[in-house]
């Protein structure tokens, strides 16, 4: 692993150079990298390894690919294949396209390390890493993408701290950084700083992973950052959050619990509902705030915000299907991420614009687009036969056998307003009246099709045979000890029934067919063009405009939005917050550091006079 | 045979776009509610000429409104029947010498059944509709073929009167 | 053999019990208002001749696809309900399947009805799609509810199970009057009929459909209520232990939803999610609250 690592960083500065000579080249390389990536993690199914990389001065670096963190390398190789096959054609015009390559590879390798870490200096090195890097991704955006970059950086960098804090705790304690003698002093730590540890690195997982309150730094960072980045962000980077928080809430505890011969793990105890419920939240404010959007970017989102309350909501709640399911949500969450915003950036590229106000009619500029989008909102909404349905339905079940109502009840919010805000894109941008101005607008080139269209395959396939899906879980419960799912090849079980996914797609199929075949035994149809509606009337020429003016798409739910007119907003309370404490930090900022020669030599002053104390006493 | 089928079904099913071009209007409510109940006929309002089979001119027509009535007409599906409803779609009624209405509607639109009066009551249009039934099942009511068929003559009147300028959908 | 047989039977059966049904429900309406109302085999003259017109109008294939997307997913859906004592997949009404795939109906005809590029038409599946974010969410929880104390989520086995304990409109009356609403939002009627809105917004998404393709929104709709009211018989009403006894109760929850909503106006559509959210919501949460949190039965 520790060669991959050099042999990642190496590649970063061969395709930064081989970029600049020609920018579908670099992209080129670095897809093949991350595909071999992908192939030789499939070949590894089952194999499992550690090394080490010593540093010197007694520190070390432990490396590991094991059943638990196989998918997470998986999915991590997986999300570079797509969007390095992706950025061939769509790094066109940017200005620092052979930066953004090289600096996509070196995320590469910090997501090597840090799923494959197996000590937490390792995981924090590859932490951070992946922080600086994609804070430099974030700011190659638009004209807001240096205020975004910021906030990003600086919500990354509260997380790092909590991390270093209980890096640190855990070292002091158990005299190393390894996983291993966490879990094997896990018991005997003092519980005071056990919980201090976890809440630490929980409260990281949620900011990371842009849980409910803490969520507001991914709206700015994927509504400004490139297109081509926002897959990543949300495709990957937010994975370390869910990461973290399954190493904490999952696989620490259980594997400690199993091997002391408790067998049943399940969370009715106190702190983990309250996570379950902060999940639960994200899930409902996740998705109000999606509805309420007019940009396309920022509506995923807030999507992503939703299903992150998902993931932890599952993770949290302890039950073995609700974990299996929570694990398998991660990768279905990071295929329809990457098939929202891939159409998304698809759009943007042709038409420089995501916001769908302006937009419009554009299925018949680009049916390939719309096609993989139509497959990933389906799946968003958990419409079966595809792979958000397996995830759906297991959460669902796994809520109702235990009878938590309020859960299930946030559940189901999110679920169902997901229609809402998935149907508006779909809506406002495909379908309506096109715009005189995209009249022109042409599909995207061949190697985005290929990305997006192998995304929309893998969704419908692993929703209609979702043993793929679900047996890499599966074999993460029986590592850690907990008693796995029951999956069969199409059909999913729970505690209360079973579902044959494939005779749902079969029904499915057969009920289209049957209407296919009355629609056809009809008179054919005479087609229109699009202008050619009922408008009570009036033709739009003859009153001096344009059919574009029938379409409606400003303020799709300002009905919905007026419910919600007078609700708070955590960012508000955040800007008074930063607001107070900067109004009180004037006051020293006045009389200290004002901008002259006097200020100056008054700071000199006070720092020679804090040194030499420092020096002497 | 089937043709037949086809025509009985039609008859017993007619949808009206409510589309209240003059004063005649006034006469639909009263037909349509409780007193005078046309949907036992089978016969009920729709809201857009795609959806409707019958289109009521009901009362005069200004230039103005003609050329709405003819966009109307033509987005809607065949087979279609129109039905002229008050004297003014027949020869002009009490508007025959006004500079901005039209005297004939037969001109410019096929019509298949008139209904004379100022204004009809509703037992006349119950009956007027009932006689439509019968054209409809027997398969006399064809105006909408005559409109395909000599849509040229049809296009020089709408012309003269609407001036060149007049956009058309099917 | 024998299933294709027995699913053209459930269909054929569904498609005509519910026309007529529905053809009776219009003289019923017609005589509270004090006239006459058409014949109760209307229905079928009126999806004849919408599939008898010699033209139609297509907006483009997304306009062609959405209603075969709509049509089939209905079907589909019907394939999974139980009527009565019978199912066609015995052992698979599975109740989240079942909401689900009425979606794809739902889904399939906001694509098709937004396709045809008319405001009114985005417009009404603007309200569809916000009215419907109000009423699944009480009913989907009155149903969580239910698996939870019962212990399965298949369709058949609740309506099963409530011939032992008693139909669930008596053990959990809360869970059923907000079902019962959440079923008149369901159906589209009135008050909660702003999707279609004939005055409002010309009929909303069935503004620019013509011919065949009315006719096949008309026959997936007739089906979809089949679905809905079914799945209100069977999960509060105790199913049918014989066909008969099953479209009694069908019709007669059928008739009462007519009679409801021939008596009411229209709310907005921002009214109608606040209602949802705040009485229905918290009789659920009560009706929860009373079988899980204190266990009685």
């Amino acid at each position: 692993m520790s060669t991959l690592i050099f042999i990642g960083l190496a590649a970063s500065l061969l395709i930064y150079a081989a970029a600049r000579l020609s920018r579908p080249l670099g992209a080129l390389l670095l897809m093949l990298l991350s595909g071999a990536g992908v192939a030789a993690l499939i070949l590894s199914w089952g194999k499992g390894f550690t090394e080490t990389l010593p540093l010197g001065n007694g520190l070390e670096l432990t490396f590991s690919l094991s059943t638990f963190n196989w998918p997470f390398l998986l999915l991590g190789a997986f999300v570079l294949f797509i969007v390095s096959l992706f950025a061939v054609n769509a790094l066109k015009e940017m200005e620092q396209g052979a930066s953004f390559l090289a600096l996509l590879t070196l995320i590469g390798v910090s997501v090597l390390g840090v799923f494959g870490a197996y000590d937490f200096l390792t995981l924090f090195i590859f932490f951070e890493l992946m922080t600086w890097t994609s804070f430099f991704l974030v700011s190659m955006g638009k004209t807001g993408a240096k205020k975004a970059a910021l906030i990003y950086a600086f919500m990354s960098m509260i997380a790092a701290y909590l991390m270093i804090s209980a890096i640190m705790m855990i070292a002091k304690y158990t005299g190393s950084f390894s996983y291993s003698d966490f879990m094997g002093m896990y018991e005997a730590m003092p519980s005071g700083i056990r919980t201090t540890v976890i809440i630490f690195f929980l409260a990281a997982a949620l900011i990371k992973g842009g849980i409910y309150p803490v969520h507001f730094w991914l709206r700015s960072a994927h509504g400004d950052a490139p297109h081509v980045f926002s897959p990543v962000l949300s495709g990957l980077l937010v994975k370390y959050g869910y990461y973290s928080a399954y190493l904490f809430l999952l696989f620490f505890p259980v594997m400690v619990a199993t091997k002391a011969g408790i067998t049943q793990v399940t969370s009715t105890n106190g702190p983990n509902f309250i996570l379950a419920f902060i999940g639960g939240l994200s899930i409902m404010a996740g998705t109000v705030a999606a509805i309420l959007q007019s940009d396309a970017k920022k509506l995923v989102a807030f999507s992503s915000v939703s299903h992150g309350g998902y993931v932890i909501l599952a993770l949290a709640y302890g039950t073995n299907m609700a974990v299996a399911c929570g694990l398998a949500h991660i990768w279905v969450h990071v295929l329809t991420a990457l098939g929202m915003f891939l159409s998304m950036a698809a759009v943007a590229y042709r038409t420089g614009t995501t916001d769908m106000d302006e937009m419009g009619g554009l299925i018949k500029n680009m049916p390939v687009t719309f096609t993989v989008y139509l497959i990933a909102i389906i799946s968003v909404a958990g419409i079966p036969p595809l792979a958000g349905f397996v995830s759906k339905w297991m959460i669902i079940q796994a809520l109702a056998a235990n009878g938590s109502y309020i859960l299930a009840f946030m559940a189901f919010f999110g679920s169902i307003g997901s229609f809402m805000y998935v149907f508006r894109p779909l809506a406002t941008i495909f379908l309506g009246q096109r715009p005189h101005k995209f009249k022109d607008v042409k599909e995207v080139p061949f190697f985005m099709q290929l990305s997006m269209l192998v995304v929309t395959l893998l969704t419908i396939l692993l929703g209609i045979m979702p043993y793929y899906l679900l047996k890499p879980f599966t074999r993460i419960q029986e590592f850690i000890g907990m008693e796995p799912v029951r999956i069969g090849f199409s059909t999913v079980y729970s505690a209360l029934t079973q579902l044959d996914m494939m005779l749902v797609f079969l029904v499915f199929g057969g009920g289209f067919l049957l209407a296919l075949f009355i629609f056809l035994l009809f008179a054919k149809p005479t087609k229109v063009e699009q202008h050619e509606v009922y408008t009570s009337g009036e033709i739009a020429p003859e009153i001096s405009t344009t059919p574009e003016i029938y379409h409606f798409s400003k303020g799709y739910y300002r009905s919905f939005g007026r419910l919600f007119s007078r609700w708070p907003s955590v960012e508000a309370w955040y800007h008074k917050g930063a607001s107070y404490i900067s109004q009180f930090f004037e006051i020293i900022e006045q009389s200290l550091f004002k901008q002259s020669i006097n200020g100056f030599i008054w700071l000199a002053v006070l720092v020679m006079a804090v040194l030499m104390a420092v020096r002497w006493f | 045979m089937w043709e037949k089928v086809k025509d009985i079904t039609r008859g017993h099913s007619l949808w009206m776009l409510y589309y209240c071009t003059g004063c005649g209007a006034i006469e639909l409510p009263p037909t349509m509610t409780s007193r005078f109940d046309m949907e036992r006929f089978g016969i009920g309002p729709m809201a857009t000429p795609r959806q409707a089979d019958i289109l009521l001119v009901t009362g005069y027509l200004s230039t103005k409104t003609l050329r709405r009535v003819i966009y109307t007409y033509e987005q809607m599906q065949s087979p279609k029947w129109l039905v002229g409803f008050g004297s003014c779609t027949l020869n002009g009624g009490i508007y025959h010498d006004s500079y901005a209405t039209i005297n004939q509607l037969d001109q410019y639109l096929p019509v298949d059944l008139y209904l004379a009066g100022c204004m009809p009551r509703p037992e006349v249009i119950i009956k007027g509709f009932k006689q439509l039934m019968e054209m409809i099942k027997t398969g006399e009511a064809d105006g909408w073929k005559q409109y395909q068929d000599n849509r040229e003559w049809y296009r020089e009147n709408q012309k003269k009167a609407l001036g060149d300028l007049l956009y058309t959908t099917r | 053999m024998a299933l294709i047989g027995k699913i053209v039977l459930f269909i054929v059966g569904a498609f005509v019990f519910q026309v007529a049904l529905s053809g009776f429900s219009r003289k019923v309406i017609a005589r509270i208002q004090k006239r006459r109302g058409p014949v109760f085999w209307q229905n079928f003259y009126d999806i004849g001749k919408l599939f008898f017109k010699k033209t139609s109008i297509s907006h483009g294939f997304i306009f062609d696809f959405g209603v075969w997307m709509a049509f089939g997913g209905t079907v589909a859906t019907l394939l999974f309900v139980p009527v009565g004592p019978y199912s066609v997949f015995p052992g698979q009404t599975n109740f989240i399947v079942i909401i689900y795939l009425l979606a794809i109906g739902s889904l399939g005809m906001a694509m098709s009805a937004v396709g045809s590029a008319n405001p009114y038409a985005s417009m009404g599946i603007s309200r569809a799609l916000t009215q419907m974010f109000g009423y699944d969410v009480p009913f989907a929880l009155t149903v969580v509810i239910m698996i939870y104390v019962h212990r399965t989520s298949q369709v058949a086995k609740l309506a099963a199970v409530q011939s032992d304990i008693g139909w669930h409109l008596w053990v959990m009356p809360l869970s059923a009057l907000v079902a019962f609403i959440a079923l008149m939002a369901m159906l589209g009627k009135k008050p909660f009929d702003t999707p279609i809105a004939p005055a409002e917004i010309a009929s909303g998404p069935l503004v620019e459909y013509s011919g065949k393709y009315l006719g096949m929104l008309m026959v997936q709709h007739e089906f979809a209520t089949f679905v809905e009211v079914g799945l209100f018989v069977n999960l509060f009403l105790g199913g049918g232990s014989t066909l008969l006894i099953y479209l009694v109760k069908y019709i007669i929850v059928y008739l009462l939803t007519v009679i409801i909503s021939a008596l009411m106006a229209r709310f907005r559509v921002e009214q109608t999610v606040a209602f949802f959210w705040k009485w229905p919501l918290v009789l659920v949460f009560i009706q929860a609250l009373i079988i899980i949190g204190i266990g009685i039965r």
